[in-house]
């Protein structure tokens, strides 16, 4: 797990809501800034930056679900936790089924929302951290060649060579060629990790 | 000579001359007295001395009983003196006394006499001794023989005693002194009584003239006085009758014109006056009673009064007087009644009778004076029967009608009056009116009442609250009028009670379901704003929790800033009082209250309901544009309600902008005045404006376009704001927008 800096953003129209949570998250060790409205977030917002999002539904202006499908728009993956002021059920589902990792409704305890966003944290840094191992894959897969490429793709369907050889006209002796190959430049020491990284990419 | 002389003269002239007389008798009594004792001692003596000559040579020879016999027998010849013979021892030898035998010794006879022996020292020189016993004069000697020796026998000597009682005198020739003191006190008595009698006659004489002038002055002679020839009693008492004459005659005089007078009063009196005797019979009679009855006083003065009298009281008239006369027990002198009278065509007429006993000595009389009220008993009538038909139509009418002194003390109330207030109609009397008022009520019934008296012209009408037996309270108009007196004082209040509890209690209700339909609209609005109020709630309880469990964390960690903790503690606090505030604005909202109306700025309505669309969520999203007037009058208006409406209006403009986006949406709430009594609120939004269908019946109850609610908010808007006398409505354009406008009136004073 990479040890970047992870940031809580605070986007709440109420300044004391905003100010108290930002002294809890200091209190629990963790930088925060606060937003008074969407608009001011998504214009300061970074996609790479590390970090949450704790975001009020109900707000003036953009409200809180509007937020989060902007940001979904953007293809942005910070994780959200919800606070509201009221249990408005439909709200929050729809919150939850876009994405959002949770959310809580004021007043909320402090290991409530603390929790949560630690979950988002963690949410986040695995993220990223996926993020960067399919880039590596997808580098990786760029280098083979169109055959090599065939040929992976019936590897991790579970084809034996016999059988790849049998369906691509190939003896068996090249197969087997361009399965070390593909091993090789996929830097993958076993069948299963290959799989697993064709897996991971097709994913996304 | 003064009066008292007259009887005194005579009196101290006998007094005088009887004490001069008693003086001299006494002393010559005193002489005679002493005389005749000495008389008799000398007398005593001679007989004591003649009878010792004899006895004393008889017993010379010691023949004593010689001596005895001899004085015995002068003793029994001279009764009328007491004689004793007695031996030294003091044993009585002989006596002319009948002595019984114990008296026997000297101190024990009937006269006791000195003992012998207290003249044993004469014995010696054979003398006498006279002297005075009780009441005797007494001579003593003794009888001894003529033997000067020492040796002297007693035995052989006696006493010889002779007493004579003092009043007893043996005088002879000598006048009596009480004799010559009652012949002198005759010869004075009969001077004393002579003297009187010539007093006496000169004064007889002299008040016999003062009584023939007495006499001829009632006799009629009124010059004559009496002649005043002195300056004692009399003389004063003839000053005195002269002045009384004076007196009587001013006095006859002042009589005549008084008399005069009085005639001329009896002749011209407007009663009829008449005189009967104890029988009943016509004495005098003046003219107006000439005229009242019709008779000339020549047929009448002697005829019974009946005469003047219909049946029965005419017949019946002696024995009235009769019975009076032996009763005494008046049943019309000095009451006065009214009773009926005859003329002498026959004709009966009411007259005011009263009579007057006249007692002149034995005789008795009685004076009637009549008065012919049969006109004042027509008006009576007349007066009597519209008193009945007003006293009717007060009774009978249908609102309450009252009279009051200047007090407020009730003198009178009708039928209507009283069944309003729940009382009898007695009940009320003498009550003082303004206690039946409510006390809020008083002052102005009372400025009222002042003013319905300093200017009589107008009638004054107030509304009022009065209250019942039971502490009913009743509504109603009260109409004063006052009373005036002939010399245009105030005399009394006359006063008109239009009830209109019933009126009033219907409206009273009806504005109580206004009420609490108003009510329904509000809390239905918050439990509309539900989700809005939840959020503004827990928004501050939110920053609470989380600064103070922050605060805790910090503290925990060691990781104290004190300017942070500090921070934080004066936002939770702000905080709280803003959770407090949203809570408070809500209560005050919500509350189920009374009408009240106070009054209020406007623009402070609409800053507050400003504040309380913040609570509500989707307003939140649309901008509310405000453009007060400035200055603007005051309404008086409850404040709730004319927040509720303006609340309904602004949420429905909230609705109809929703379609619109956020930065399009526009919501304007003016004030302004819009005429010299009413100001005007608009609240403009750009929204969708009003289907034409639906604008015509948008105030009517349940109708709505929405999918929630009851369609009741619009229509309770025009009840709350017609209920304080201004009006409601609106203009749409579609797709443009929507003005709703209302009015309301300035308060008075503003």
């Amino acid at each position: 797990m990479s040890v970047e800096k992870q940031t809580i953003f605070i986007v709440d129209d109420d300044q004391a809501v905003r100010d108290s949570l930002g002294l809890l998250m200091k209190s629990v060790g963790l930088a925060s800034i606060g937003f008074s409205c969407a608009s001011d977030f998504l214009q300061s917002y970074n996609p790479n930056q590390a970090g949450c999002l704790v975001l009020d539904i109900r707000m003036p202006g953009m409200s809180g679900l509007e937020l989060q499908q902007e940001l979904s728009h953007r293809n942005a993956t910070i994780p959200i936790v919800f606070i509201t002021g009221h249990g408005d059920v439909p709200m929050a589902v729809q919150a939850i089924r876009d994405g959002a990792v949770d959310f809580i409704q004021k007043p909320f305890r402090d290991q409530d929302l603390i929790d949560r966003i630690h979950k988002a944290l963690d949410i986040n840094a695995q993220a990223r951290e996926q993020h960067s191992k399919s880039g590596a894959i997808l580098r990786n897969l760029n280098t083979l060649t169109k055959r090599e490429h065939q040929i992976m793709e019936m590897i991790v369907e579970g084809k034996p060579n016999k059988i790849i050889a049998s369906e691509l006209f190939l003896s068996q002796r090249t197969v087997e060629v361009h399965r070390a190959k593909v091993m090789e430049k996929m830097q993958a020491d076993s069948l299963a990790e290959l799989v697993r990284m064709v897996t991971l990419v097709q994913s996304q | 000579m003064p009066f008292r002389l007259t009887l005194a003269i005579p009196l101290l002239f006998f007094a005088l001359s009887c004490v001069a007389v008693i003086a001299l008798h006494n002393n010559s009594d005193q002489k005679y007295k002493n005389e005749s004792q000495h008389r008799s001692k000398i007398k005593l003596k001679s007989d004591l001395l003649r009878l010792r000559s004899i006895a004393t040579p008889l017993l010379q020879n010691n023949n004593v009983s010689v001596v005895e016999l001899l004085v015995k027998d002068f003793a029994d010849s001279n009764l009328d003196t007491l004689i004793y013979l007695v031996r030294f021892s003091g044993t009585i030898v002989v006596s002319n006394q009948n002595l019984s035998s114990n008296q026997t010794s000297i101190d024990l006879a009937p006269i006791p006499l000195p003992k012998p022996k207290k003249f044993w020292r004469m014995v010696k020189r054979s003398k006498t001794y006279l002297g005075e016993h009780n009441d005797y004069t007494y001579a003593v000697t003794p009888i001894c023989p003529d033997d000067r020796s020492s040796t002297l026998n007693r035995q052989n000597c006696r006493f010889l005693y002779f007493a004579i009682k003092n009043d007893k005198p043996t005088t002879d020739g000598l006048p009596s002194p009480r004799s010559q003191l009652f012949q002198s006190l005759i010869g004075f008595a009969l001077v004393a009584v002579a003297l009187w009698l010539v007093l006496e006659w000169r004064l007889r004489y002299r008040l016999n003239r003062l009584c023939a002038s007495v006499r001829q002055f009632t006799e009629g002679d009124q010059l004559v006085r009496c002649e005043i020839d002195d300056v004692d009693e009399i003389a004063a008492t003839a000053t005195d009758l002269n002045s009384m004459f004076d007196a009587i005659e001013s006095n006859r005089k002042i009589l005549e014109y008084s008399r005069a007078q009085l005639n001329a009063v009896f002749e011209t009196a407007v009663d009829g006056i008449i005189t009967i005797n104890d029988k009943g019979l016509i004495q005098s009679m003046n003219t107006s009673a000439e005229t009242i009855f019709g008779y000339t006083r020549e047929n009448t003065i002697g005829q019974n009064v009946s005469l003047l009298m219909p049946e029965p009281y005419g017949s019946e008239h002696d024995s009235y007087i009769n019975s009076y006369l032996i009763t005494r027990k008046p049943k019309i002198i000095g009451i006065g009644r009214e009773v009926t009278g005859r003329r002498k065509d026959g004709s009966v007429f009411p007259l005011e009778l009263s009579v007057s006993e006249v007692n002149h000595g034995d005789e008795i009389s009685f004076t009637g004076v009549v008065r012919d009220i049969s006109r004042r008993k027509f008006a009576e009538n007349q007066l009597k029967n519209r008193e009945e038909e007003l006293r009717l139509g007060l009774d009978n009418a249908p609102i309450g009608i009252i009279t009051c002194n200047l007090d407020f003390r009730i003198l009178t109330a009708n039928r209507a009056c009283a069944e309003l207030l729940d009382y009898l109609e007695l009940e009320l009397r003498g009550r003082k009116f303004s206690e039946l008022i409510h006390s809020e009520d008083l002052q102005a019934f009372s400025v009222c009442a002042a003013q319905a008296q300093s200017t009589p012209a107008d009638r004054y009408s107030i509304d009022q609250r009065w209250i019942g037996k039971n502490g009913a309270i009743y509504q109603g108009r009260l109409h004063i009028g006052v009373a005036h007196s002939e010399n245009d004082e105030p005399r009394m209040f006359v006063m008109q009670m239009e009830d209109s509890t019933e009126r009033l209690s219907a409206e009273k209700e009806a504005r109580h379901l206004r009420d609490r339909l108003a009510h329904v609209g509000r809390v239905s609005i918050l439990g509309e704003m539900a989700a809005g109020i939840a959020h503004e709630v827990n928004q501050p309880l939110t920053a609470i929790a989380s600064y103070a469990e922050a605060c805790q964390r910090l503290i925990a960690a060691d990781m104290v800033d004190s300017n942070e903790l500090m921070h934080a503690m004066q936002q939770t606090a702000s905080q709280a009082h803003r959770a407090g505030e949203v809570i408070r604005r809500l209560r005050s909202f919500a509350k189920q209250h009374e009408t009240q109306r106070n009054v209020v700025n406007p623009n402070d309505l609409i800053k507050d309901v400003v504040e309380l669309t913040k609570i509500d969520t989707p307003l939140q999203q649309t901008a509310l544009n405000l453009e007060l007037a400035r200055e603007l009058p005051s309404v008086k208006a409850d404040a709730v309600q004319i927040q509720q409406v303006l609340l309904n209006l602004i949420r429905n403009a909230t609705d109809a902008v929703s379609d619109l986006q956020c930065t399009d949406r526009s919501i304007m709430i003016r004030s302004e005045k819009a005429s010299q009594d009413l100001i005007r609120i608009d609240v403009i939004d750009n929204g969708c404006g009003i289907e034409d269908a639906d604008a015509t019946q948008i105030f009517n109850p349940f109708f709505s376009t929405k999918h929630s609610g009851m369609g009741l908010g619009l229509s309770i808007c025009r009840s709350i704001i017609e209920s304080h006398g201004g009006h409601l409505n609106f203009e749409t354009r579609h797709d443009r927008g929507t003005k709703f406008f209302m009015t309301l009136p300035i308060a008075v004073g503003e």
